[in-house]
């Protein structure tokens, strides 16, 4: 399989019986996917929703049609998916309460034992982006996981421009400040 | 983005990846070449695109070959319906219809419909089979026993329905109107073998010898009533 195909080219491959291309979109898209999920449901589900998505992926080959690039169908399914969860699990995001870091996989967590200087500012990332508003976190991980610019999130969201632009650039003041604080408070 | 959001930016990839295990990977995996396995399983020859390509195609072969016979039918309806009107033939009374209807143009081409260059046989051949079927069976009535076998096979039929007493003159009367209404006004041999019979009662022989002659040069094959012929000598 040549894996210098477009992603779209790859997913016509497989809706036409090539499941060698679906591997390689795959390969291509899983690490960031389980990235956006995990950052934002935490580790008990993530496993769970990552298999969905995909399995919708796969049953929606069918009528899979170029009409955007795949990375924003990919996630526009994956956060269809995590917010028909945070309903069927009447969750509120766990983002929007600062109390909330428990909802954060223990790998994820600030554990002070464990704070060696060369991981300190990730962990302190980390906190920070777990502390994000539910909209701004998502269009930060849909920036810096799936590599979406501003059009694509807004499109993958269903907001405007302007919005998808305002919601990123809370995130990343917010994540300033939020480092920022941490470190004053070290 | 300024460069304290690039300093997040890369911060946040320096980060470990998690990544989902193996057995997530190989499950899902294996769930998409199932799914490719499945669909190709369940193709069939007119599967997939094929359906609508198939139908089309199945449109345009019926069309092309039903179009040319639809058309060829309604010619030829249109032609038997000419051919009935031509040899349509005004309602007279039966007592005095016989012999002025045998004295027609009309009559006379009738009789000689059998020719193959004439247009009554060609009809009868190209068209109207159902009607050339309805013949004999008025005609078998005569003969009771059929000669012919088309004749045969209706008789039974036609004597139910007539409610005629073979032998009696309405018989015969039905077997003439019969023979008048014919279609392309061909008489069966039977047919021909009453109009025979009536002639010589009528005591004309040398019409009724006429009729004989015709009778034996379309129906060659056909062995006249000994009794009939034996009543005309």
């Amino acid at each position: 399989m040549d894996d210098d195909l477009s992603d779209e080219n790859l997913m016509l491959s497989y809706c036409n019986g090539d499941a060698d291309a679906f591997e390689v979109l795959y390969q291509r898209h899983k690490g960031p996917l389980y990235r956006f999920i995990l950052r934002q449901s935490g580790q008990e589900f993530v496993e769970e929703l990552f298999q969905d998505i995909w399995l919708k992926v796969i049953n929606s080959r069918m009528s899979y049609q170029v009409k955007a690039t795949f990375k924003t169908w990919l996630y526009r399914i994956a956060r269809n998916r995590v917010i028909d969860h945070y309903r069927r699990q009447n969750l509120r995001a766990v983002d929007n309460n600062p109390d909330s870091i428990s909802a954060i996989s223990g790998a994820e967590r600030i554990q002070p034992e464990n704070q060696l200087e060369a991981g300190y500012q990730h962990e302190l990332l980390m906190h920070a982006i777990a502390e994000l508003p539910r909209d701004q976190k998502e269009a930060f991980l849909l920036k810096e996981e799936a590599g979406l610019d501003i059009e694509q999130i807004a499109n993958t969201t269903g907001v405007s421009y302007e919005a998808a632009k305002s919601r990123l650039r809370y995130a990343f003041k917010k994540l300033r400040d939020q480092l920022e604080s941490m470190h004053e408070h070290r | 983005m300024n460069t304290d959001d690039e300093k997040i930016s890369s911060l946040y990839h320096e980060a470990d990846t998690p990544a989902p295990p193996k057995t997530l990977d190989d499950a899902i995996l294996a769930a998409s070449r199932d799914a490719v396995d499945k669909s190709a399983s369940t193709k069939g020859p007119f599967s997939g695109r094929w359906p609508a390509a198939a139908s089309i195609a199945a449109v345009i072969v019926i069309t092309i070959i039903l179009v040319p016979i639809l058309k060829q039918q309604e010619s030829q309806q249109a032609l038997t319906q000419t051919s009935r009107d031509k040899s349509s033939l005004p309602e007279v009374p039966y007592e005095t219809g016989l012999n002025a209807y045998r004295s027609t143009e009309v009559r006379k081409k009738s009789m000689d419909a059998p020719s193959p260059a004439s247009e009554p046989a060609m009809l009868l051949e190209e068209s109207d089979f159902s009607e050339y079927q309805a013949m004999p069976a008025r005609s078998s009535l005569i003969s009771g026993a059929a000669k012919s076998p088309a004749a045969g096979a209706a008789s039974a039929l036609q004597k139910e329905e007539m409610h005629v007493e073979p032998g009696t003159s309405d018989m015969e009367h039905s077997i003439l109107r019969a023979a008048d209404s014919a279609p392309f006004a061909i008489l069966t041999p039977e047919m021909w073998e009453v109009k025979i019979s009536r002639l010589i009662t009528e005591g004309k022989t040398d019409d009724a010898q006429a009729e004989i002659d015709k009778l034996k040069e379309h129906y060659p094959e056909y062995i006249i009533d000994p009794s009939l012929m034996e009543k005309l000598h």
